[in-house]
Order: C-alpha cells, then sequence, then structure tokens
C-alpha cells in the first residue's frame, strides 16, 4: 500500500509535468503557425523571462498580487466554497487605502508604519466585503459564485464612483486620483527596477495561510469542512463559523494584495476595471492544489508564462493573447483528475497484484 | 442467472455462486436480510455492476450486459427504491426521457402524452400523463416509474422494495397492478423483507443469506416462519467470553422518543429505554425499522420531535453536537465513508477530527504535531491499523483499516456512551471480531455503556447483555438476557409476525 501513495504522487507530479510539456508544446505550434520568425518568437518565450534583470524582477514583481490571490483563492477552496469576490475586493481595497492613505496623511506617520496600516485596513477591507457573500451562502444558502461575481461589478463602479467623487486629481490628463504620499509607499529593493518589500508582506502572507490552514485546529476543522461536510458535523465542527472564517480570511488576503499592489507599484489609484488579478489566483490556487504553500510556484509558473507573453508580444509579431491558450490547456490538464487516471490505476493495480503475489497473507487485512 | 459471483474492490463477497431463475408470467420474491445481497445481484442483472464469474441467460441465449442501456434493450426493467425523476416535468416527459418522440426537430408532447397514457390504461395503473410529477404522491410517482420500464417494453420488472415507501391502500392498489402485469406475460422480481406480502402476492420465493442462495420454493409449500428461518438462520461462530454486565448508573435515558423520517413519517415512534454502565444494549431489526433515525438523534445528527433523550442526566434536545460529544456520547456510524471519515485526510487527521481543539493536543494557536503523532501512532498500533503512515491518506486503506480508525477515534475520545450503528458492516472477519471485543472490553473495564445497532444477529446476540427488537419504529420485543433467545424467536420479532405485550417491553426502561 505505501506504493499505491508513491504512485499517486509521482502522478500527481507527472500530470502537471506533462500538462505543461503538452501546452508547450501547443504554444510552439502556435508559434510556428502565426509568426514570420518562430524562432525568435520561441527564444523569446521560453528565455526572455530570465534574460535581462528588468524582465525577471517585472516576473517577480507579477508573482506579487498572484501569491495574495493565490492564497486568498486556497482559503476559499479548502472550505470547497467558489467565493471569487477577491476580484472585486482586489480592486476596491486599492482604492478604499488610497482613500485613507489621504485621510491619515496629516497625521504623518513615518514610511514603515504608514504602508502597514494601509495594508491593514486593506486586510479589513477585505474580510468585511468577503462576509457578505458568505453570508449569503452560510445563512441563506445562496450560491456564493452568483453572489460574489455580482459583487465583483457593483464594487468595480463603487471604486470608479469613490475615484471621481473624492479624490479625483484634475490637474492630470488621465483619470487617477492625487498622488500618495510619499510615507505611503512600499519601498523599492532591488536598484534599477520595480521590485518592492511587497514581495516580502506577500511571502508572509502565504507562510501564514499555510500555517493556519495546515497546523491550527481552526485550519484542520475548515479543511474538513471542505473535504466531507456531513463528516465535519459529525465530528462537532461548526460547519458554519469554519467556512465562514476562510471566506473572510480569503477576503482578507485579497485584500492585502490590493493595497499591496497599489502601495507598491502605483504613486497613484488609477484602476478603472477589474484587474483580473483575482481570477489568476482561482488558476494559481488550482494548481497549487490548495495548498497555500505551493502558491509561490504556481505563482512563479504563472507569471513567467505572462512575462514570456509580453516580451513576444512587444519583441515579435505574434500577440500577447496566445498565453492564454495555453493557461487553458495547461488548466484543464491539471485539473482534469482523469487526465492519465487510466496509466495511474493500471500502475496502481500492478503494484497491487505485485505485492499480492509476494505475500499473499497480509492483503487479508 | 447462474454461478453468478460478486467481489468488490476492497475484498467483500457480496454474491457467491449464485444460480436462480425466474419464469415467464412468475412473480418472483428474492427476500434476504440487508447485506445479503439482494441489490447486488440486480445490479448485475441490470448491468450496472459486472460480475466476476457466471453467466445471465435470458430466453435461452446467454447475454452480458456492460450497462443499463443495454439491460433495458434486452427487456429489462428495474424500478428503484429511490425514484429518478424530474420534479418540474410532467409524467409524459419523465416517461420518455431518453427516448423522445420527435416531429421533425422539436419534441412531440401529444406522442408523449399518447405513449404514456395507452400504458396507463393497459395495465390499469391510473397515472394523469400531463400531471407534473411534483403533484403527485409517493405512490403515483412510483407507478410513474413502473411506466418507465413497460414504455420500454420491459418483458422482466425487477421492483426493490416497492411497498417500503407506500400505505396500506397504495400497497393494495399496486398488488392488482402487478397481478394484472402478470397475466400479461411479464415477469416480476419483487424484493422484500415484509413476508406477509410475499406470501400474499408471490409465485415462487428466493431466499438469499450472507450472499448465498439458501432455497426457492413455490410460496404454497412455505409459510412465513419457514421462510424467516431461512432468512436469519444463524452461522456457527466462535463464541466470545464475556463476563456477565455489572448494572452502573443510568447513563443513557430515552422517554417516548419520536423521531420522523425525510417523508415526515414516523420513523421511531414512542420508544423508551435506559442505559446503564458496564453494559451493551443491542437493537436487533429490519434495516429501516427506526434504528438508524435513533442513533441519528441520540448523537444530534438527527432531530426527534417529542419525548426525551438525556445523557448522563442532561437533555440533549437542542444542543450542538459538539456539545452532545462533550457530555459522553461517541458515534460510530453507519457509513463510515460518508459520515465517519474525510478520505482525502490522513489517518492522523482523521482521528484528530473531534479533538483538534482541546488542550492535550494544542501548543499555543497551533496543533502540536508531535503529540497527535504520538497519539496517532499509538492508536495504529492498539487497534492493529494496517496503514503504511499516520500520513497516509484514509482512503488508501482497506474497509476494515478505515473502520479502525473510526473506532479507534470514538473508543478514545472519553465518552462514557458508545452509539455503534452497524459497526461492523462490510469488514473483513478478523476487524469484526477485534471491534466486538474491544466493545466488551470497554464497557467491562472503564464502566461505559453502549448502543449496538445491528443487523447481524450474531453480533447482537454474541455481544450484547440486552436487547431490544425494533419492528416499524416500536420496540417489539424486549429481553432482559440475550442468552435466552433463540434466533427463530428473534426472527420473528424481527419479521413482525410476534409483539411482546407492553408489560414486557416497559421492563427496557427500567
Amino acid at each position: 500500500m505505501k506504493k499505491t501513495r508513491r504512485i499517486e504522487t509521482m502522478f500527481e507530479i507527472l500530470r502537471i509535468v506533462v500538462a505543461m510539456g503538452i501546452a508547450y508544446i501547443l504554444a510552439m505550434l502556435v508559434l510556428f503557425l502565426i509568426s514570420e520568425e518562430p524562432l525568435e518568437a520561441i527564444r523569446n518565450f521560453a528565455m526572455g523571462p530570465l534574460s535581462t534583470k528588468r524582465r525577471f524582477s517585472s516576473m517577480l514583481e507579477l508573482m506579487i498580487p498572484f501569491m495574495f490571490t493565490g492564497s486568498c483563492m486556497c482559503m476559499m477552496y479548502s472550505a470547497n466554497r467558489f467565493n471569487l469576490v477577491g476580484e472585486g475586493v482586489f480592486l476596491f481595497s486599492g482604492c478604499i487605502i488610497t482613500f485613507m492613505a489621504f485621510v491619515l496623511e496629516p497625521l504623518g506617520l513615518s514610511s514603515i508604519v504608514f504602508p502597514a496600516v494601509l495594508i491593514a485596513i486593506g486586510a479589513l477591507t477585505g474580510g468585511i466585503i468577503a462576509s457578505v457573500p458568505a453570508v449569503a451562502r452560510e445563512k441563506l444558502e445562496v450560491n456564493e459564485v452568483v453572489v460574489s461575481i455580482m459583487m465583483n461589478y457593483a464594487l468595480l463602479y463603487l471604486s470608479n464612483y469613490v475615484l471621481r467623487n473624492f479624490m479625483l486629481d484634475t490637474s492630470i490628463t488621465y483619470s487617477a486620483s492625487f498622488a500618495l504620499p510619499e510615507a505611503s509607499r512600499l519601498a523599492g529593493i532591488w536598484h534599477g527596477t520595480r521590485l518592492h518589500m511587497g514581495i516580502f508582506v506577500a511571502i508572509g502572507a502565504v507562510i501564514l495561510s499555510w500555517l493556519f490552514l495546515y497546523h491550527t485546529p481552526t485550519g484542520l476543522s475548515i479543511r474538513i469542512c471542505g473535504l466531507n461536510a456531513e463528516f465535519s458535523r459529525y465530528s462537532g465542527i461548526h460547519v458554519v463559523a469554519s467556512c465562514m472564517i476562510a471566506q473572510i480570511l480569503g477576503g482578507a488576503l485579497a485584500g492585502m494584495g490590493g493595497a499591496v499592489q497599489i502601495l507598491g507599484l502605483y504613486d497613484r489609484f488609477q484602476w478603472d476595471s477589474l484587474t483580473q488579478y483575482g481570477f489568476d489566483g482561482l488558476l494559481v490556487s488550482v494548481l497549487a492544489k490548495r495548498n497555500p504553500i505551493l502558491v509561490p510556484v504556481a505563482a512563479f509558473l504563472l507569471a513567467y508564462l505572462r512575462i514570456g507573453a509580453d516580451i513576444v508580444n512587444y519583441s515579435t509579431d505574434v500577440p500577447a493573447e496566445f498565453v492564454s491558450v495555453l493557461q487553458a490547456i495547461i488548466i484543464l490538464l491539471v485539473a482534469a483528475q482523469e487526465f492519465l487516471g487510466r496509466y495511474k490505476s493500471k500502475a496502481i493495480f500492478n503494484a497491487a497484484r505485485k505485492s499480492m503475489d509476494k505475500a499473499p497473507a497480509k492483503e487479508a487485512n | 442467472m447462474q454461478n453468478i459471483s460478486k467481489i468488490y474492490g476492497n475484498g467483500f463477497v457480496a454474491n457467491k455462486d449464485i444460480t436462480f431463475s425466474v419464469n415467464e408470467k412468475e412473480i418472483l420474491a428474492l427476500v434476504g436480510e440487508n447485506g445479503a445481497g439482494k441489490t447486488t445481484l440486480m445490479k448485475i442483472l441490470f448491468g450496472m455492476e459486472q460480475p466476476q464469474s457466471g453467466q445471465i441467460i435470458l430466453e435461452g441465449k446467454e447475454v452480458r450486459f456492460q450497462n443499463p442501456i443495454e439491460a433495458i434493450a434486452a427487456g429489462i426493467g428495474m424500478v428503484h427504491q429511490h425514484f429518478m425523476q424530474a420534479l418540474s416535468l410532467t409524467v409524459a416527459e419523465n416517461v420518455v426521457l431518453g427516448i423522445e418522440p420527435t416531429k421533425g426537430l422539436c419534441f412531440d408532447m401529444e406522442k408523449a402524452v399518447r405513449m404514456t397514457q395507452e400504458v396507463s390504461d393497459r395495465y390499469d395503473l391510473r397515472v394523469e400523463a400531463r400531471a407534473r410529477i411534483c403533484d403527485l404522491s409517493i405512490g403515483q410517482r412510483q407507478k410513474v416509474e413502473i411506466i418507465k420500464a413497460l414504455v420500454r417494453e420491459a418483458r422482466i420488472l425487477v421492483l426493490d422494495e416497492p411497498t417500503a415507501v407506500l400505505t396500506p391502500q397504495e400497497t393494495e392498489e399496486l398488488f392488482e397492478q402487478i397481478k394484472i402485469l402478470r397475466e400479461n406475460g411479464h415477469s416480476i422480481i419483487f424484493i422484500s423483507h415484509k413476508l406477509d406480502e410475499v406470501m400474499r402476492l408471490c409465485d415462487r420465493v428466493t431466499v438469499l443469506r450472507r450472499g448465498r442462495i439458501i432455497g426457492s420454493e413455490k410460496t404454497e409449500n412455505l409459510n412465513e416462519r419457514k421462510i424467516s428461518r431461512m432468512m436469519v438462520g444463524r452461522d456457527v461462530v466462535t463464541s466470545i467470553d464475556k463476563e456477565p454486565a455489572r448494572s452502573r448508573e443510568t447513563i443513557l435515558e430515552c422517554r417516548d422518543v419520536v423521531c420522523l423520517n425525510e417523508n415526515g413519517r414516523k420513523a421511531v415512534n414512542q420508544i423508551s429505554f435506559n442505559i446503564h454502565g458496564g453494559e451493551i444494549l443491542g437493537i436487533a431489526g429490519v434495516e429501516g425499522n427506526g434504528q438508524n433515525e435513533l442513533a441519528l438523534a441520540i448523537t444530534g445528527m438527527g432531530n426527534y420531535e417529542c419525548g426525551s433523550i438525556r445523557v448522563n442526566g442532561q437533555e440533549i434536545k437542542g444542543r450542538d453536537i459538539d456539545q452532545i460529544r462533550a457530555l459522553g456520547v461517541a458515534h460510530i456510524s453507519e457509513d463510515r465513508m460518508r459520515m465517519g471519515s474525510a478520505g482525502e485526510l490522513s489517518v492522523k487527521e482523521n482521528l484528530i477530527s473531534d479533538r483538534m481543539f482541546k488542550k492535550e493536543f494544542r501548543r499555543g494557536p497551533f496543533i502540536d504535531r508531535k503529540k497527535v503523532n504520538d497519539f496517532a501512532d499509538a492508536c495504529i498500533r492498539e487497534y492493529e491499523i494496517a496503514c503504511d503512515h499516520r500520513d497516509e491518506p484514509i482512503r488508501m486503506l482497506s474497509g476494515g483499516n478505515m473502520q479502525k480508525v473510526i473506532v479507534a477515534r470514538e473508543f478514545t475520545s472519553g465518552a462514557n456512551l458508545i452509539v455503534a450503528n452497524q459497526p461492523t458492516r462490510g469488514v473483513d472477519i478478523g476487524t469484526c471480531d477485534m471491534i466486538r471485543r474491544k466493545l466488551i472490553d470497554k464497557t467491562r473495564k472503564d464502566g461505559i455503556g453502549a448502543l449496538l445497532i445491528s443487523a447481524d444477529l450474531n453480533e447482537v446476540l454474541e455481544v450484547s447483555d440486552r436487547l431490544l427488537v425494533f419492528y416499524k419504529g416500536k420496540i417489539a420485543a424486549y429481553f432482559e438476557n440475550v442468552k435466552e433467545v433463540t434466533e427463530e424467536e428473534l426472527g420473528e420479532y424481527m419479521l413482525g409476525l410476534k409483539t411482546m405485550n407492553q408489560e414486557q417491553i416497559r421492563e427496557a426502561a427500567g
């Protein structure tokens, strides 16, 4: 039986590798078909993200929001709740902390305390917003997917409203808020790039999420609820409370993400459409098999693909959109339980038969 | 069907060398206790399961069904206990689902209604084709299932416990209609526990026990008593030595408990009994007579309408399950996969699912890994759980070992009342024996009380000290001393052929 576990783990890894491989080969094919200079495009796509300091750093930069929304979705997903409000929370939290930055500016907080306070406000905002679909689901049995997706649009327009009416800087030519106070912004950490302190906050959030889900009693009860709600009830776990906590914490993570993104990369709040980072988080959490500790790896993979596609986009004649085809294939194959499933059961079956031949007495147990 | 054998993936032998036949224009009863293999056998006939050996011969030709579609095409129809119907659609739409008549590209509603009404009229089934399913009674919905099979030209009709959900009047009506079907040349396989119905309706009876055929007889050569003996007859097992129970304080007190099932009928009807420390109270009965509802009510998983249930002197009504567990209730549930464990979680995590918040397993805000690991290893050793490692997902364990994990958790929870609902169903003999011994051990050494619900007569007779027999949600019999009970007697009470008077039953509450 030890073999069974080894075979399963092996196939789990194999499945991801093969999925990536197939997606990569398909991407190459597409590049060959649509590009005049396919070899150049392929080289850029594969090696581009690692080729210069600026490209490499922008990949790390992109990992930051992925790690936040990825942990957010791991949290939701662990409780078996598909609360997608992270998308709207990410944007709205960015808006609210910008607004709060202006409110708190007169206090003259230091450049360490100020962003910390704003990130905390972002987390709080996220938690409160996420609790709406959570309450709807746990208390009123309304499908959380529907509520959260609708809320994303409400949050988008609410954020537009706040921007237009309370903090729009009319002295500039584009639609954005006043400039953020210098003390509120996250410091850069790598000279000559835009990479900022936020990456440490993100790594911290990932580690805390993992500790919470896998090493605390509440985390375990959330995972039990997610895997078998009937069993959790039987064990005396409060299903409603556990699932609420998971969704509120998930919202808080997305809220932190929105705050960090604005404070790290922007000098003004200027988002006027959904950022898509929330949905990317879903993708990351699927790749990470709902375990936050794998989120950095999944975020890296996704950032690598995206930056590669960007480079191909501006250096050759291939549009960046082709990368979404690739993404779709990877997700499909990783999420598809039965992909390579037949080979897996065959391997397990053979191993079981072998061990049965060797020790027929043991099998009786 | 000849020499059918079916062994499930976990090594459970559901059918062993079964040979039986049904003739044209015959109503055959297939009887046996739960777990005797009736359902598996019918699933094989209907193509839902594949047998390891044996063959099915239909009208002289060997057939092999890979799936129900092939079985239906060959003229086999099945009416399941749980209807498979779309509630918001009409009868006619449900009937033709999958074989929809068309007019051009459109669904031909008129023709669907005609097809349905024609069958309904021919067999006097009296169902309105245009009515919506959700407006029909349970009895009428069952008729819809029969029409569904008949529209697909079924010649052999399998009815899986059709009367379980019906009122006596509906049952009468159904019997008349089944007889009409027989006159029209159909063969019917009627699965039931209700011996009076079998005697009244069927031409021949085939009895299954523990996956084997016990006998097949014409109904006129049988009586209810004979069938009951064939059904519950006991295999010889090694008996477990146990010292007599020493009754101590009352742990569980049930007074006039009434539970409703999901259809709103009384599943448990005014039941009163007590359990004392140091004893095992057994409940015998054919499944579906209220035992499960009672177990769910005591453990907080289900509700009870009236009466009172007190655990260690405390009324449990309105309490959450964690509070009930804290009062001292442990629960080995009937269904280990659905309720008793989470397959993806490790053995270790399954072992602490009810106690991870307790101080002894925590260090600050975290779960104390070392203590949990030590506890898990101790359980694995003591309960002889065959697994590679405490971190192995429990779904990789065999059924018996999975059950050992659950038993280990519940026996170590510190409770002084154990509700064991079918604790040894579908597990191998070794594990069965271990679980039974542990249960007896726990009551004798630690003075806990246990409620043992089991469809396995061997088990209730070997393990319990006192015994209740449930029939139709009521206590049909109470035995102060299990040693005095014979299995024939038990069988008669279980199948409702005999009932004790109120005086004798009331002693259970003593």
